[in-house]
């Protein structure tokens, strides 16, 4: 027993490597020797047609050996086999997972994600839940999500265009050498997140901060939120659904902030009719519910009568938001621009944010019915942004955003690097402007006054839109200065009620904290030396 | 234990300096030499496998040398048994099985077998024997006797089939016997044996060709695809694919034996491939493998797990491996039976596998060979189709561990775990090994 434990000591000791390695070398010259003692025993002549079956059967193992080399030699080549390997490999010390994972920032540079250099596996996000479902995670048990799985090969350093960095990168994993990816810088803005998150702390819903002239993202919260760290507990929680990023992928129906659009139309069309807007609502077809004003059921929850508005116009409907109108205007534009609208907004599209190589990160695509020529009825409740009008925060943010530039619609961006892209026109640059009149009245004497700050000339429109159960979500879309608009914010309250209520405060605080950050007012971002 | 195997390294590195040796130094029988560095070569690994196991804890029971043992025993008594009766057959044949089978007995070693105790040698023990018994009494021409045992091996064979499809039970999409003893293993040789007693009494029908297309005549082919079909379709309705192209392929090859043109080889591959085609839409089974052959990424955790496995596996063990016994077999499903060529890879590298390939050749080829070289029909014929059942085999085995093909379940000869696989493979060594001993 004494002579068993002295090997051990050897073989752990620091002789240990050189004796397996003499081993191994030992075992390999055995076995070539003794298959070249077969090859070379004493042997009968070869003769008859079987040295064809004997040449095809070499053929045949050489070819098998090749694509065994495929993978054994050269897997690191298919991106998807090292994906395999980085997640279910369960070697320790397997090379694939040696790799240093690159860094996710913010523009300032402010890091989202980072790896421990004693263990590259371990994954570390100082901003926890506030910017989780942007940045996403990985992890072992739970796979990859956000720009953690769309920006995995740049992040591993396998994202190659010539196959010789491809080599090169293979050759230092066999060898063992530590390989590191790339860092990711996106276009959020940590502390304006932080900020937007605690303020929708305890809510449901999302907010959207956008740059209308680049379509670059600033700001992407969604809560409930979780724990990158821990995804399992997310997963587990089935009431909150936290998982869920509310600013893509939750789909709601616009409510009153789709009026955007539907003045934006009416404005294409020099159209600005006044109509009769009484307390009784209006009637689109024979046999339909009224559609009525908000007012009517504030007012009827007091125990006193709404008289209506009287007879008014676009700027003053736009500004409080009067169904009544709006579902007449609908019904005067008619099917075909409602229709040609559906198209040039893209609701039905899925908005990619961010493209990368091993994937892109979309958002949900919306719904918009389409028009018969006889349906008023559609017509009028698609004009106020119900029926089955559905759409994402962020495809909001997106038309929003196109308000303020001129009509044009740029494609939402979330790496710093992408080059910003048009999307399309909502509307003309006139259309827009007349648009933008009206945003800006509604803020100044309309629902949108919790918005207004001083000094700086905030165009909005709230929302309170019918949920499905519970209260209205409560909308408010909004963008500043007026003059040459440089942030837009779209947020979102699940079942918050009203939108002037429960949603345009909170965009208040945002666009002061961005004020507060120098995102707005000022040039500060010009300054930064591009990246 | 493991010093006394390094003092006895010594002596064979300066052997490596003379690699012309062993090609000059052909005794009696050119046995010793091959043997010797056999034996060599499988001493080394067990060394390997056991330093891992003593650094780990410093406990080494007769449990752990025992299968060296009985190898090297058995190894020793064959030796001395064929010296006696004076073998004068192909030395690679004998050397080269016994190689297959001490890499297998080190890698089984290795991913945790021989736990069992003796029992667990009793099939090393059985299938040394059977070996010698084979290549003795066989041996010198007398392997004609066996000619007339065609039709009982047939009926036994058919037996044996019918018995799994009544009595088995399903496991992984094909059926076992209790225990998952797979006795299909011993239908192999018994149908092989049959086919080349067929063949040989219709020698003169199946050499019939015009313009180089093989035409039998019709009676003969009549009967040979009934008694063919039988068995076949028993081995389909017991879920074992891979075991009916694996008797397929080899069909073929006993017919290029026999009929001696390549149209044969041209026919049987093309057959084979309608067949596989066949088989591919009929049954969901063949049908799932296939689509996890053509892209395991689409289930990477469920249906791809195996496979892709076994890849990261050998992707770790690189050119030259980790060394055996320093790495992570067990993360394969099953990696002792069907997967056991992973483990391989992973601990002796592509360069390992490439001389086990190597190795597997050597052995079919020359027994290839010596059936060429054999006197009656019967006796090639029956080299042929044996000698194409380890090369079946073994390429159907390494293709499906590599991903090279769509995974058949089918077993490595000589290396797999399972008793029966490792006697029905020394088993058909030893009719290798007799027929290649012409001798008087």
């Amino acid at each position: 027993m004494h002579n068993l434990e002295s090997i051990m000591n050897l073989l752990n000791g620091p002789h240990g490597p050189a004796i397996f390695a003499g081993l191994r070398r030992g075992f390999f010259v055995c076995l070539a020797l003794a298959v070249l003692a077969l090859l070379f025993a004493a042997r009968p002549p070869a003769k008859g047609h079987f040295r064809l079956l004997a040449f095809g059967f070499w053929l045949t193992l050489l070819a098998v050996l090749g694509y065994q080399a495929s993978w054994q030699l050269a897997g690191f080549r298919q991106p998807e086999f090292v994906r395999f390997m980085r997640f279910h490999d369960p070697r320790p010390e397997a090379a694939v997972r040696q790799i240093q994972r690159g860094q996710i920032t913010d523009w300032r540079g402010t890091v989202l994600a980072r790896s421990l250099s004693s263990d590259p596996w371990q994954r570390i996000y100082p901003m926890g839940p506030a910017v989780c479902h942007v940045v996403g995670y990985v992890n072992p048990i739970y796979g990859m999500s956000g720009v953690e799985r769309v920006a995995d090969a740049t992040l591993c350093g396998y994202s190659f265009s010539n196959l010789t960095d491809l080599d090169r990168f293979g050759r230092n994993l066999l060898n063992h050498r530590v390989a590191s990816g790339s860092d990711v810088r996106l276009t959020i803005d940590a502390e304006l997140q932080y900020c937007a998150y605690k303020l929708m702390n305890g809510k449901r819903g999302a907010v959207v901060v956008l740059r209308p002239k680049d379509g670059a993202v600033l700001c992407l919260v969604s809560v409930p939120a979780f724990d990158p760290a821990d995804p399992g507990a997310a997963l587990a929680d089935t009431t909150g659904t936290p998982l869920l990023n509310r600013a893509t992928q939750g789909r709601y129906p616009p409510g009153s902030t789709f009026k955007i659009l539907i003045a934006g139309l009416a404005a294409e069309q020099k159209i600005a009719p006044q109509f009769f807007c009484s307390g009784d609502g209006y009637v689109p077809a024979p046999g339909e519910k009224p559609i009525r004003d908000s007012e009517y059921y504030a007012y009827l929850r007091e125990g006193r009568d709404w008289q209506g508005h009287g007879r008014i116009g676009l700027t003053q409907a736009f500004a409080h938001s009067s169904n009544v109108y709006f579902s007449q205007l609908g019904v005067e534009l008619g099917a075909m621009p409602l229709n040609d609208l559906a198209e040039r907004s893209l609701i039905t599209m899925h908005l990619p944010y961010y493209d990368g190589p091993t994937g892109a990160l979309k958002s949900e695509a919306g719904t918009m019915p389409v028009i018969g020529p006889k349906a008023r009825e559609a017509m009028a409740q698609t004009a106020i942004g119900q029926g089955n009008v559905l759409v994402t925060p962020l495809h909001m943010a997106v038309w929003t955003a196109a308000v303020a530039a001129e009509g044009m619609m740029w494609r939402p961006r979330l790496r710093d690097t992408e080059a910003p892209i048009q999307l399309g026109r909502l509307m003309s640059p006139t259309a827009a402007e007349t648009v933008k009149g009206l945003m800006r009245e509604t803020v100044l004497h309309g629902t949108g006054r919790p918005a207004n700050i001083k000094g700086l000339n905030v165009c909005g429109k709230t929302g309170t839109a019918e949920a499905p159960s519970g209260d209205d979500h409560a909308w408010f879309t909004c963008f500043a200065p007026a003059a040459k608009p440089e942030i837009v914010v779209t947020v979102i309250v699940e079942n918050g009620g009203y939108g002037s209520k429960a949603a345009a405060p909170i965009a208040r605080a945002v666009l002061e904290e961005a004020v507060e950050l120098g995102l707005v007012g000022t040039d500060a971002r010009e300054n930064v030396p591009a990246q | 234990m493991a010093k006394a195997e390094k003092t006895k390294e010594k002596p064979d590195k300066k052997g490596d300096k003379k690699p012309s040796k062993p090609a000059g130094g052909a005794s009696s029988c050119g046995l010793n030499l091959p043997l010797f560095f056999v034996l060599l070569a499988v001493t080394m690994g067990y060394a390997s496998v056991l330093a891992v196991k003593l650094c780990n804890a410093p406990v080494l029971t007769m449990a752990h040398l025992e299968p060296l043992i009985f190898f090297a025993a058995s190894l020793l008594m064959t030796r001395l048994a064929l010296g006696i009766t004076v073998y004068r057959g192909d030395p690679a044949i004998v050397a080269g099985a016994f190689l297959l089978a001490g890499i297998g007995a080190v890698i089984q070693l290795r991913v945790g077998a021989f736990a069992g105790g003796h029992l667990e040698m009793m099939p090393f023990a059985i299938g040394a024997a059977l070996f010698v018994v084979i290549t003795i009494l066989l041996g010198k021409k007398r392997i004609g006797m066996l000619e007339c045992l065609g039709w009982p091996a047939y009926v036994i064979a058919l037996a044996v089939l019918a018995a799994i499809l009544v009595f088995g039970q399903k496991f992984r999409g094909a059926v076992f016997l209790p225990g998952n003893y797979n006795p299909s293993e011993a239908a192999k040789p018994l149908l092989i044996l049959f086919f080349a007693a067929f063949l040989a009494k219709h020698k003169k029908e199946f050499e019939n060709t015009f313009l180089g297309i093989p035409l039998p005549s019709f009676q003969s082919l009549f009967l040979l695809v009934v008694f063919w079909s039988l068995p076949i379709i028993l081995t389909l309705m017991i879920g074992d694919l891979g075991q009916a192209l694996l008797l397929n392929a080899v069909l073929v090859v006993m017919l290029y034996a026999v009929g001696k043109k390549f149209g044969w080889l041209l026919l049987g591959m093309v057959t084979l491939a309608g067949l596989a085609i066949l088989a591919g839409n009929l049954s969901h089974h063949a049908q799932a493998r296939f689509a996890i052959w053509e892209n395991p990424f689409s289930d990477p955790v469920g249906k791809g797990w195996q496979v892709l496995q076994s890849l990261s596996a050998m992707y770790s063990g690189g050119m030259w491996g980790c060394g055996l016994g320093a790495g992570a077999p067990s993360a394969v499903p099953i990696v002792s039976s069907d997967f056991i060529y992973a483990a391989l890879g992973e601990e002796t590298g592509w360069a390992g596998c490439a001389l086990l390939l190597l190795a597997y050749g050597i052995f079919c080829v020359r027994s290839w060979r010596a059936a060429a070289n054999a006197a009656t029909p019967f006796a090639i014929t029956l080299g042929a189709g044996l000698a194409a059942c380890v090369a079946a085999q073994t390429l159907i085995n390494v293709a499906g561990v590599t991903k090279a093909l769509p995974l058949t379940g089918i077993t490595l000869p000589f290396i797999s775990h399972g008793g029966s696989s490792l006697v029905t493979s020394f088993c058909i060594a030893g009719l290798l090994a007799a027929l290649s001993d012409n001798g008087k």
